[in-house]
């Protein structure tokens, strides 16, 4: 595991704003989506970008211990 | 004089396009970001999720298709098909004359129209070259804690449900590639259409 680079970084939290952003307009969209399989699609693809935020902060903690 | 006020709401389409946008925009980022990382693991995480948003995205558009919220592409003509077909066999010969030239052997033997799907060409395998480790690529100053080949060995994502490691020249063939747990497909995958 390198140290991470100040690209890296900002990548990253490019990446942590995209997902928080498609959680939003997916629960928005599901309140507002009557068809069933789009509503399925939807609260499946919710807890699928809150485990990949999840995922990338996890990366940051990793390598904050190795960080100057 | 009234005015009139027209309220603009949006429809089921018009979030699902939304969402569509949102995650080939997100895919594009993943891409840069998987050319910008330093650290392999970072690469191989954005990699993944690159893999990830791309697959959902497919199920997005295949669902607003399904329903007829997304428009019909226009079909390729089929004179400015040939004829983009013939500009670039055309290249590939001049290519690969130069390359002979050069003394160097490149991948293909001959140029033409064998019928064959890249990659499967007997002559040459070019779909299975790509999947093994090159020189350079296991060279000893490489990361070690990750692997120097490390993405090149299959990713999960190319593992379908039938078992086996996709070759490269397959993943052209649009299919659902979201990878359900347990091996079951989500309630919107199970339409096989599009296999």
């Amino acid at each position: 595991m390198q140290p991470l680079t100040s690209k890296e970084l900002n990548y990253v939290n490019d990446m942590l704003g995209g997902e928080d952003l498609l959680i939003k307009l997916c629960v928005s969209a599901q309140s507002n989506i009557l068809q069933p399989e789009a509503q399925q699609f939807l609260h499946h693809v919710i807890g699928v970008h809150q485990r990949r935020h999840d995922e990338l902060v996890h990366i940051l903690e990793q390598h904050e211990s190795i960080a100057h | 004089m009234q005015t009139q006020q027209q309220i603009v709401q949006w429809q089921e389409k018009d979030w699902m396009q939304q969402i569509l946008v949102m995650l080939k925009h997100q895919s594009s980022e993943y891409a840069i970001a998987v050319t910008e990382a330093n650290c392999a693991q970072v690469r191989q995480t954005m990699q993944r999720m690159l893999n990830e948003t791309l697959a959902e995205q497919a199920d997005c558009y295949q669902i607003m298709s399904r329903q007829g919220w997304y428009p019909a592409a226009p079909v390729a003509n089929r004179q400015e098909l040939h004829k983009s077909i013939q500009t670039h066999r055309q290249d590939a010969q001049t290519t690969m004359h130069a390359i002979q030239a050069a003394g160097l052997q490149g991948a293909l033997q001959h140029i033409g129209n064998s019928g064959q799907p890249f990659g499967v060409s007997q002559q040459n395998g070019i779909g299975q070259q790509w999947r093994q480790p090159q020189p350079w690529q296991t060279a000893p100053n490489r990361q070690a804690d990750q692997g120097s080949g490390a993405w090149q060995n299959a990713q999960p994502w190319q593992q379908t449900t039938q078992g086996g490691v996709q070759a490269a020249d397959q993943q052209s063939k649009w299919q659902p590639q979201q990878q359900p747990q347990a091996g079951h497909y989500q309630p919107w995958q199970s339409d096989h259409r599009y296999q």
